[in-house]
């Protein structure tokens, strides 16, 4: 279970955060580190590099605080989107760090490449959490990120319409087509 | 069970409301029970749904906790530490403009500590000198006549003084004059003592300004004489025309005393006298200045805006000097006057 946080909690924190409190840091800490660890490591499939990436969000996030002008109305997801906005820049360099060093994509082999699954795949059954990750992994980007954001991170559609920059009634439509094709894909159906 | 208040719109809405019932710990057959009409689409949706929320998604280890809240609290620190010491450099910057600030104005301030007046040669100096012996009417000879630094003294120095030793000889032509220099600006202070020869065409008319331009080089070597005074007399004027030399009065050697120079120069090297050593070589050289003028028994008052002298023109000196009449009987009649 997620540490929760209500919107005029999150109005005081992001006040005390800008003063420079630690104790505010160390409660935004709490409630997102696990939430952007799970984000970058959904997208780049390596535990280590996504926990030095959220530590870099973080330490990003006490540059970019000042500038961020929370939404009086929803704080709280407002504040998530821009946390997730900063865990994408991140992972934007990291992409582009990736794409400049010079080196040939092993995909680009055949002859070396794995056979094995993908990384995120990997990891999932090295975590022994089966075949519903794996599942997941074979979902549209949008149908994965909305199913993680509503059960890994445990957002209300509210919350993730406001990350995914969506009405609510779109999230509530694409987590039914996301339920629904993982379905499929866990009895062997073609998703749709 | 109670049904919900408003039944969903479609099967997109029951299914978010069942979500939420699911969240908020409902079990499966409650909530198909709150959506009956959507109950058989809803429930491999809730069954699918209950699996992804009974997953264990992955955390950040505790190493990666950790290591990523010191990395937090040592970036909270490094931000906080410049803005602390910000304001701390201001005051310090703020502090050293005030006290460059007040040392301006202090030096603006400062009387006869202009900037112009610092900008000009602390060696030159334009010096009038007093009424000798008048040519029309004779005048005591002051035994000590002071003239007055006009330019390029630097504050606070005492002025000029030439000092009339002695004249002497039998048509009064020599005239010694010892000029003590305060110290000026450079390193070597010059207190030279001259002596000047010079000759009956010599004497200094009402309206003849002595510039002294002493350059003084920073070496207290003295400087041997040089044979540079060529002030002669005229032949046809004084034919018997010797300077006497005078205790303090030291004839520069070479002098020559016969032939007639188109214009007898007026420039005198400053010579050693027998009084002392000078402390510093000097190569002042005194030039008539036709400019400023001196009144006869006047005090020479400085000019109101000392001019910097560049290289003096002494042509137009010995000029003002030879056009004087008669300056034997003047110096016959101020000898008469003195006794001598």
């Amino acid at each position: 279970m997620q540490d929760v946080c209500s919107d005029a909690d999150m109005v005081a924190l992001l006040d005390a955060a800008r003063r420079g409190e630690p104790a505010a840091y160390d409660r935004l800490y709490n409630l997102y580190a696990d939430r952007v660890f799970r984000y970058l490591f959904a997208r780049l499939g390596q535990r280590e590099l996504a926990e030095d990436l959220t530590a870099d969000v973080f330490v990003r996030l006490l540059k970019t605080l000042p500038r961020f002008k929370v939404n009086r109305a929803r704080p709280v997801a407002s504040f998530s989107a821009f946390i997730y906005r900063v865990a994408g820049n991140l992972l934007t360099d990291q992409y582009r760090k990736q794409k400049h060093r010079n080196h040939q994509d092993i995909d680009d082999q055949p002859h070396l490449a794995d056979q094995r699954p993908e990384p995120f795949a990997q990891t999932a059954m090295a975590e022994n959490r089966g075949e519903l990750v794996a599942a997941l992994e074979k979902l549209g980007e949008d149908q994965q990120a909305v199913l993680r954001y509503r059960f890994g991170d445990e957002y209300s559609v509210l919350e993730v319409a406001a990350i995914m920059g969506k009405s609510t009634g779109a999230i509530k439509a694409l987590q039914h087509r996301a339920i629904a094709n993982l379905r499929r894909i866990l009895t062997g159906e073609n998703p749709q | 069970m109670t049904p919900p208040v408003h039944p969903p719109r479609d099967l997109d809405e029951a299914l978010a409301r069942a979500l939420e019932d699911l969240e908020a710990g409902l079990d499966l057959p409650a909530i198909l029970d709150r959506y009956e009409a959507y109950a058989p689409e809803l429930a491999p949706l809730l069954e699918t749904a209950a699996r992804l929320r009974g997953e264990p998604w992955p955390l950040l280890s505790m190493s990666g906790r950790v290591r990523g809240r010191e990395r937090l609290h040592a970036a909270l620190r490094e931000r906080q530490a410049p803005r602390r010491a910000f304001p701390a450099l201001w005051r310090q910057l703020g502090a050293a403009l005030g006290l460059l600030l007040l040392a301006a104005v202090a030096l603006l301030a400062w009387p006869g500590a202009g900037p112009i007046q610092t900008l000009r040669p602390a060696a030159t100096s334009i010096v009038t000198a007093p009424s000798l012996t008048p040519a029309t009417s004779p005048a005591t000879l002051p035994p000590t006549a002071t003239v007055r630094p006009t330019a390029g003294w630097e504050t606070g120095q005492p002025p000029l003084e030439i000092e009339m030793e002695k004249i002497e000889g039998a048509h009064g032509t020599s005239t010694a004059t010892s000029v003590g220099l305060p110290p000026m600006g450079g390193p070597a202070t010059a207190t030279a003592t001259r002596t000047r020869t010079s000759t009956p065409t010599a004497i200094p008319s009402p309206t003849s300004t002595i510039t002294p331009t002493a350059t003084l080089p920073p070496t207290n070597e003295p400087r041997p004489p040089e044979p540079r005074d060529t002030a002669t007399p005229t032949a046809t004027e004084v034919p018997t025309a010797t300077p006497v030399p005078s205790p303090t009065n030291t004839p520069v050697p070479g002098a020559t005393k016969t032939g007639t120079p188109p214009r007898p120069p007026a420039t005198i090297i400053p010579v050693p006298t027998e009084t002392g050593t000078p402390e510093a070589p000097s190569t002042e050289t005194v030039t008539p200045q036709p400019s400023a003028t001196a009144q006869p028994g006047e005090t020479p008052e400085p000019p109101e805006t000392p001019e910097p002298t560049g290289t003096p023109d002494g042509d137009d000196g010995d000029r003002a000097l030879a056009a004087d009449g008669e300056p034997w009987d003047s110096l016959r009649r101020f000898l008469r006057t003195t006794g001598r």
